[in-house]
């Protein structure tokens, strides 16, 4: 138990390594210098302005000797300043993380909750009138990129039925959960489309799996009711490679709603990166970059934990 | 048709007639049941004995309905406590399931979920069935597991099945089948997975809760020395029929059918030397979905003549406690002279168990150690 745990966070160690240190170089390969984009347009023939505004930002040094001094910093908690704005990144992150973190958990609580009994009854009338409609459901689901089905919620729930906003963000402590979700709701259904297609499929093909093992047989063989039998029996031997798949949902999220944050104009860590990006603001981009990173691994690691939870045998070994 | 043992003043548990189940798949249709009749009554222990695919199992799960899939089609009738099991609703099934018909599975290590802790595996059904609460499924848990001769009982409550070995898995799996009191058991190859020391003892464990609870038993099994001394009545089961059906000293000491004897003849024998080679039946069974004229096993039979594979010979009385189909039964006169001409006319099937014959009393004068 020890030992997977240590194997595992020297795993998670390196991979923030390697994601740190391709983010930097990547950032450092961009086209443009921060100087330029920090300067406005009459001042970028000043050059001993720029070259000062360089060395106040310390630009001058090697690349690695910058690499290292973020690093080293970032461990500490400090993920530096923005160039433009001058607000500490870290400072930016928690001001955007609720918005982007409350979507992405809430689309992943969506799409897992509704595709595991879509899927755990798929399963067990297979090829039946309810698996073919949910078939073509899961289809259609997985060829509509999210703006696309973003785009038809905004036209049916906002002018059409006029019952949600299609912009903006209530904060939950500014105007309570009521008003939060109506602004949340429609973002996070559009996110959790294509993991909703993605689980019930798994969670499908995996029951029938399940559904075939002998035990089940036996627990029909003992009259337990069918509905027991899918939930008791079947659905948690099944459901470790749909745990998996949630985790990495939700960690992918938290780096992936950044088009639905900018079509819904929602104040989230994807539009923050996306205004660092155009705005050359190198700090920003890796800092955000990194942060994501870290809750992708870290909620990797405690999905594989869980593994030893719901399955008693990798406990023992 | 009449039954082959009489049982007077009792009235039958389970009555089963002419039952047939058939697959429909694309090479047309799988005759995996074809009209078996027999009558089991309270507290008896019948034998289904055959080889695989020859519709034992099948034959088990069709009186229980179990799991036989889309593509079945079931004809005849079983008649349970005088119930005919094969009008009920599934919902009425889930009531019998478990309470008064439970079953054993073959494979221990497959038939009890990895993921879920022994005692509720135990008790689950009995809760269902009868109500009970948390804590007396508990002490009926542990009853169980202590009646079914498993050591710390009470640890093994909260034990997972991959925490116990294969006889102890069985063990459970008995535990299981007989906790709401069943009137019927199948045992359904309870030990064809088990290492060959665990056998006997989950044999005995089986016979032992048989009587204490006074349950019928139907004891399917490809292997002759199981059911041996351990059953009322046997049927032997080939090609989805019964070729022969008398009671267990019958069948062993006057043997009827040409595949019960090539049966007994493979079941390994002790006092025969070692390295004796055994006596496989020639062949295989034949495919179900081929139409078959005349008697099934011909193709393989030592015995067969011309009739056998033109007429399929009826199940029919040759005592009171014994019938048999075959046209030239094992024994008589006439079983004699086929075999004779067969010898003579170089019949495969024939020469590989003369030889077989020959080639044990060569080993017999083998010094020992040899070979």
């Amino acid at each position: 138990m020890g030992k997977i745990l240590a194997a595992r966070l020297a795993r998670l160690v390196a991979t923030l390594f390697a994601v740190s240190l391709l983010t930097f170089l990547l950032v450092e390969q961009l086209p443009g210098d921060p100087v330029t984009a920090l300067l406005p347009p009459e001042a970028l023939h000043d050059l001993e302005t720029m070259e000062r505004i360089r060395t106040e930002l310390r630009l001058d040094d090697p690349a690695l000797v910058r690499y290292g001094r973020w690093v080293t910093d970032a461990l500490q908690g400090d993920l530096g300043k923005s160039y433009i704005t001058d607000q500490r990144v870290a400072d930016a992150i928690r001001d955007r993380i609720p918005v982007t973190m409350e979507l992405a958990l809430l689309a992943t609580v969506i799409a897992a909750v509704l595709a595991i009994p879509i899927g755990a009854f798929s399963a067990y009338r297979e090829g039946g009138r309810f698996d073919r409609v949910m078939s073509g459901f899961t289809t259609a689901s997985l060829s509509i990129p999210a703006f696309v089905a973003a785009i038809f919620f905004i036209w049916l729930f906002t002018l059409k039925f006029n019952w949600l906003p299609s912009t903006g963000w209530n904060r939950i402590t500014d105007k309570g959960l009521l008003a939060n979700l109506k602004t949340a709701i429609l973002p996070a259904s559009a996110l959790a489309l294509a993991p909703l297609a993605i689980n019930a499929r798994l969670i499908r093909a995996d029951m029938i799996g399940t559904l075939k093992e002998d035990y089940i047989l036996s627990a029909r063989a003992k009259g337990l009711r069918s509905r027991y039998i899918l939930m008791r029996h079947a659905l948690r031997p099944s459901s470790l490679t749909a745990i998996t798949i949630f985790g990495l949902q939700f960690g992918a999220l938290i780096g992936g709603t950044v088009v639905i944050e900018t079509i819904f104009a929602l104040p989230g860590l994807g539009t923050r990166l996306i205004s660092g990006i155009y705005q050359r603001d190198v700090t920003m981009i890796q800092g955000i970059t990194l942060f994501v990173a870290t809750v992708y691994v870290v909620v990797n690691l405690l999905v594989d934990l869980l593994y030893l939870l719901l399955d008693p045998r990798i406990r023992r070994q | 048709m009449a039954d082959a043992t009489t049982h007077p003043g009792d009235a039958p548990l389970l009555v089963v007639e002419d039952l047939a189940t058939h697959f429909a798949i694309d090479a047309g249709l799988v005759r995996a049941v074809d009209g078996v009749s027999f009558e089991l009554y309270p507290g008896q222990t019948l034998g289904i004995v055959g080889e695989s695919g020859s519709g034992k199992t099948v034959l088990a799960r069709t009186i229980m309905r179990l799991n036989l899939g889309g593509n079945v089609r079931t004809s005849g009738s079983v008649r349970f406590s005088n119930q005919s099991l094969l009008d009920l609703p599934i919902s009425d099934m889930t009531k019998i399931w478990g309470r008064e018909i439970a079953m054993v599975f073959q494979d221990p290590m497959t038939s009890l979920n990895p993921v879920v802790k022994i005692g509720r595996q135990v008790t689950e059904h009995v809760r269902k069935h009868f109500g009970i609460s948390k804590a007396e499924a508990r002490n009926l848990a542990i009853e169980l597991l202590q009646s079914v001769r498993i050591p710390e009982a009470e640890a093994r409550f909260d034990s997972f099945p991959h925490e116990l070995s294969g006889g102890m898995r069985q063990r459970v799996s008995i535990a299981i089948a007989l906790a709401c009191n069943p009137k019927l058991l199948f045992a359904d190859e309870p030990t064809t997975a088990l290492d060959v020391t665990v056998q006997h003892q989950i044999l005995n464990l089986l016979g032992m809760q048989q009587q204490e609870r006074d349950m019928a038993m139907v004891l399917v099994t490809h292997d002759l020395g199981v059911v041996a001394g351990r059953t009322d009545e046997i049927i032997v089961m080939y090609a989805g029929k019964i070729v022969e059906q008398a009671t267990t000293s019958e069948i062993f000491h006057r043997t009827s059918h040409p595949y019960t004897e090539a049966l007994l003849r493979s079941i390994p024998k002790i006092d025969q030397p070692s390295h004796t080679r055994l006596a496989a039946i020639a062949g295989r069974p034949p495919d179900l979905a081929d139409s078959l004229e005349g008697c099934s096993f011909s193709p393989r039979c030592p015995y067969a003549q011309e009739r056998c594979f033109e007429e399929e010979p009826e199940l029919e009385a040759l005592a009171t406690d014994h019938l048999s189909a075959c046209w030239y039964p094992v024994g008589t006169p006439e079983n004699q002279e086929a075999w004779e001409k067969n010898l003579l006319a170089g019949r495969p099937s024939t020469l590989a168990i003369a030889n077989g014959q020959i080639v044990d009393d060569v080993s017999v004068h083998l010094p020992s150690g040899t070979s």
